[in-house]
């Protein structure tokens, strides 16, 4: 039996600049203010998290590792690239409107590139309360 | 309020929340896409009621 190797996790961000733009609405109470995340990269559609903000780091948290998935799929894609003959060069439409169930989070995909072979496994409007759950989708 | 729907180029983007006004989202993707800091929009509602707003670049001519 061969030995367990090392696992070793990589920030597929760590070696760029990541911008976040934060939009607080108007509230009375200030940590249930509503709030508008994007996090992303120039030239690039960002990946938006919605949530309130006291949850602001976990918001980031979550916005980090989406967007970072979807940069490490898009370097894999463009590594391999593969012949998807359902999808055009520039699709991914049809994924925007699709959306991911999780425990507390919301989350559209949208990818950057064109989607991988398997479509998202369930596809749910994303227009839920803000205040009770967080959301994340993809530009 | 009626659901929303963004579309710019090929992408359509999901509606982040009505507290959040068409403006609040051009700013957020101008902010990545410098293109749609001086971008307009247009509104068309779907047969379902969803109100599709589509960002255009403006286009501007020298001389």
């Amino acid at each position: 039996m061969k030995p367990n190797l090392n696992l070793t996790l990589n920030d597929p961000l760590a070696e760029q600049a990541v911008t976040i733009v934060l939009h607080l609405a108007p509230g009375e109470n200030q940590a249930e203010r509503p709030l508008l995340l994007s996090l992303g990269v120039p030239n690039k559609l960002p990946v938006q998290v919605q949530g309130v903000f006291t949850d602001l780091e976990r918001l980031i948290r979550t916005a980090w590792t989406s967007f970072g998935m979807q940069m490490k799929a898009n370097a894999a894609a463009t590594a391999t690239p593969t012949s998807h003959p359902e999808t055009d060069d520039e699709g991914g439409d049809e994924a925007f409107d699709a959306a991911v169930e999780t425990d507390d989070i919301t989350v559209a995909t949208a990818p950057l590139t064109p989607p991988a072979s398997t479509p998202p496994a369930s596809a749910k409007p994303t227009n839920r309360p803000v205040l009770e759950q967080p959301t994340l989708s993809f530009f | 309020m009626s659901t929303r729907i963004f579309k710019y180029a090929q992408h359509t983007l999901p509606d982040p929340g009505s507290q959040f006004s068409i403006e609040d989202v051009r700013r957020h993707l101008a902010a990545y896409l410098p293109e749609l800091a001086q971008a307009t929009h247009t509104e068309n509602t779907l047969p379902d009621g969803t109100v599709e707003i589509t960002f255009h670049k403006q286009v501007t001519t020298k001389g």
